[in-house]
């Protein structure tokens, strides 16, 4: 798992389009932070500025992911990972820590804003911790699922696509469907698998134990999803 | 083996049912403890999210079952809102939480009259008492000199226990505000707010002109707040025959207004006088400065009315110099207590030295001296024995200005008002009110544009461009390669 998770980082960080995502990353951030905190909110709470983030990382995280299982089919890669005495599980968990240090590495550009609040208010700083650990947990799952689609084509420009068109899927299925229901029932079923909805208890300052399992198990189960399709490619 | 590749599809797809049932049941069991077992943590610095003792009190004293509605849609839904609620479910077994999206369900929007989304219904189908929490009281903001929200103020927890404790009371309090005689309730930014404060706090509340109305059979308590116009023989006589029915009513002066008649009542009647001074505090611990001026901090004495206000360290604030002093005559028909005064260096002055005073002049104070600021006085009616008669007489208006009775003060002075109307009317063990919460919006400097611009710089300019730089250095050096 070292040994791909060094690989796919190094990628990366070798390559333009780990320094574009974290730009892009960078910049959508910063115009945020700028309008909700410093100017129409003016408040030292960060979680205002992750809670548009999330919706910027629609567009940020299909870049993230689009190339991490199919570039190596496409480029034929794939059949020296799968032959090699690796476990599809380490192939797949590397993968996806490599790109968690991306997410992470991009949030450390984060930190100059914390200093200005810290300069200019008085952000709590478990409020603000709680907010960066539940826009990490949210991160993750979006990777997962990126990772997900990823595997299941060779195309790149196909796997950003599909990435992208899942995620405005879900979203538009919290933001247009699950409003229109009438059974409360099924309201609350729907609210409660909402990714978005579940991220509002950590921008409130509640750190809730359930929303960490929901955030884990997702990202887990679109994980093992992956490894079942490589596990599938290896033994085909 | 075609065998083979069909036994691996058949394991492949069994573990993967497996591992979907396993995380489904996962979450599943978690989202069941969580609604019965606490798996959360409040680490908001006010404690937003956490129901406060007060609430509980209140909440250990429900019996019947109570629902609330939380009436909204699923686009104004508040999960801020949803989880205080809540809490107040997984606390009280008496109480349900029920979700109404207004939007399908237009009956209910008839029924209770629901103006707004984010509204709150809680109702008792026992005693059949409800209470409408309309959005707009929920949170309040305060806007900086920008004209946009610098802090928000949550007043969801206060409500909605009033309102659990208006619908479980078999008899809320019938509180009648006095206008007619310039009192500062005349004013609507005041009467909003004091009226609003006092139905937060389970009362009804209604106003009261006495120079056209009688005081009506089920008035609990009157409030008399600041006239600046004499009370004429005809309302004096409307306000003795109600203290001879075992009237309360509680009275705070305008320093800056004379009132001969009523003064002359409360004199003969009560024993009391209110001085036409302006009293001062020459220990500056009893000050504190104010952007109108500066407060003075008046000493609390203990009583019955005020022992738990005293054991919880609560501190007041009147307006220092508008406020006038009291002077009570011993009666063995009348038992008065003192409820607040000045420290033992308090200054009693006439409104020229105050003025004086206030300018850094020399000035001379009339009196030295503990100066009483706050009177509790009752006695038995002389035509009516069998009953009780109760006055409170405060030296200034100011108690219940808006700013010192608002539920996000630092001061107590709104509990030492709802403390003392519930007391007056025979509710001893009333629950402190609940104060408010300011939620998640952190205040913070208002930036000059200056300042504004180039934080703006370099974080939506220099960051970003540096790490495209980066990358494209980074093409180049691949490409060289």
């Amino acid at each position: 798992m070292k040994a791909v998770y060094k690989r796919e980082l190094n990628s990366y960080l070798n390559n333009p389009m780990g320094y574009v995502f974290l730009g892009i990353f960078v910049l959508f951030f910063s115009v945020i932070f700028c309008y909700i905190n410093l100017y129409s909110l003016v408040s030292s709470n960060i979680s205002y500025t992750f809670s548009y983030m999330i919706y910027a990382m629609l567009v940020l995280m299909p870049l993230l992911t689009m190339r991490l299982m199919s570039e190596e089919k496409a480029q034929k890669t794939d059949q020296l990972l799968l032959t090699a005495p690796v476990k599809a599980s380490s192939i797949i968990l590397g993968k996806f820590f490599a790109a968690m240090t991306l997410v992470l590495l991009a949030l450390v550009f984060t930190l100059p804003h914390i200093v200005i609040l810290v300069i200019q208010g008085n952000p709590g700083f478990l409020v603000t911790l709680l907010a960066y650990i539940g826009f990490i947990l949210y991160s993750s799952v979006y990777v997962s699922i990126g990772i997900f689609i990823s595997s299941l084509t060779e195309n790149q420009v196909i796997s950003a696509v599909l990435t992208f068109a899942i995620f405005m899927g879900l979203l538009a299925l919290e933001i247009l469907f699950v409003p229109g229901i009438q059974s409360p029932t099924l309201y609350k079923i729907l609210s409660g698998i909402s990714f978005a909805s579940r991220y509002s208890d950590f921008s409130m300052g509640v750190f809730n134990l359930t929303s960490l399992v929901y955030y884990a198990s997702a990202a887990f189960l679109f994980l093992f999803f992956t490894v079942r399709v490589t596990e599938k490619r290896r033994w085909a | 083996m075609n065998n083979n590749k069909i036994k691996f599809k058949a394991y492949g797809a069994a573990i993967t049912a497996l591992v979907i049932v396993a995380v489904i049941l996962l979450n599943v069991i978690f989202g069941v403890v969580g609604k019965r077992y606490n798996l959360k943590v409040d680490i908001t610095k006010g404690g937003v999210f956490t129901l406060s003792n007060e609430t509980k009190n209140v909440l250990d004293m429900v019996k019947k079952d109570i629902t609330i509605y939380y009436a909204t849609n699923a686009d104004s839904r508040n999960t801020g809102y949803a989880e205080i609620l809540d809490n107040f479910a997984k606390y009280s077994k008496h109480i349900t939480i029920k979700d109404v999206n207004i939007d399908l369900d237009p009956n209910f929007k008839k029924t209770y009259q629901v103006e707004s989304y984010n509204t709150v219904v809680v109702e008792c189908p026992n005693t059949g008492k409800k209470r409408v929490i309309d959005s707009s009281l929920i949170e309040q903001s305060s806007n900086n000199s920008k004209g946009t929200v610098a802090t928000s103020v949550n007043y969801l927890e206060s409500y909605v226990s009033a309102a659990v404790l208006y619908s479980i009371s078999s008899d809320p309090l019938d509180v009648y505000i006095s206008v007619g005689h310039g009192e500062i309730t005349e004013n609507t930014t005041f009467l909003d707010h004091l009226m609003s404060m006092l139905y937060s706090e389970a009362m009804s509340v209604r106003v009261l002109d006495l120079t056209a109305e009688q005081i009506p059979e089920n008035a609990d308590m009157i409030l008399i707040a600041g006239p600046k116009m004499d009370f004429t023989a005809d309302e004096i006589k409307k306000v003795d025959d109600y203290f001879e029915k075992g009237g309360r009513v509680q009275f705070y002066s305008n320093p800056a207004y004379s009132l001969p008649n009523l003064n002359a009542y409360l004199n003969d009647s009560w024993k009391i006088q209110i001085n036409n001074d302006c009293v001062s505090d020459d220990d500056g611990k009893y000050l504190a400065k104010s952007s109108i001026g500066s407060y003075l901090l008046p000493v609390i004495k203990e009583s019955d009315m005020t022992k738990y206000l005293s054991a919880i360290g609560a501190k007041f604030r009147v307006q220092e110099g508008e406020t006038n002093s009291i002077k009570v005559t011993e009666n063995k028909n009348i038992q008065a207590n003192v409820l607040l005064t000045t420290s033992e260096k308090g200054i009693s002055l006439t409104r020229d030295n105050w003025v004086k005073k206030n300018s850094r002049q020399s000035y001379v104070a009339q009196n030295n001296g503990e100066q009483t600021i706050m009177i509790y006085c009752k006695k038995n009616p002389l035509n009516n024995e069998s009953t009780t008669a109760r006055l409170l007489v405060c030296g200034s208006y100011y108690m219940l200005y808006d700013n010192f009775i608002d539920p996000s003060s630092n001061y107590a002075d709104k509990d030492l008002v709802v403390k003392s109307i519930n007391y007056m009317s025979g509710i001893e063990d009333a629950p402190v009110s609940v104060a408010s919460k300011q939620v998640l919006n952190e205040q913070m400097k208002v930036l000059e544009i200056p300042k504004l611009v180039s934080y703006g710089v370099i974080l939506v300019a220099a960051i970003p461009v540096i790490l495209f730089i980066w990358g494209v250095y980074v093409y180049i050096r691949r490409k060289r390669l």
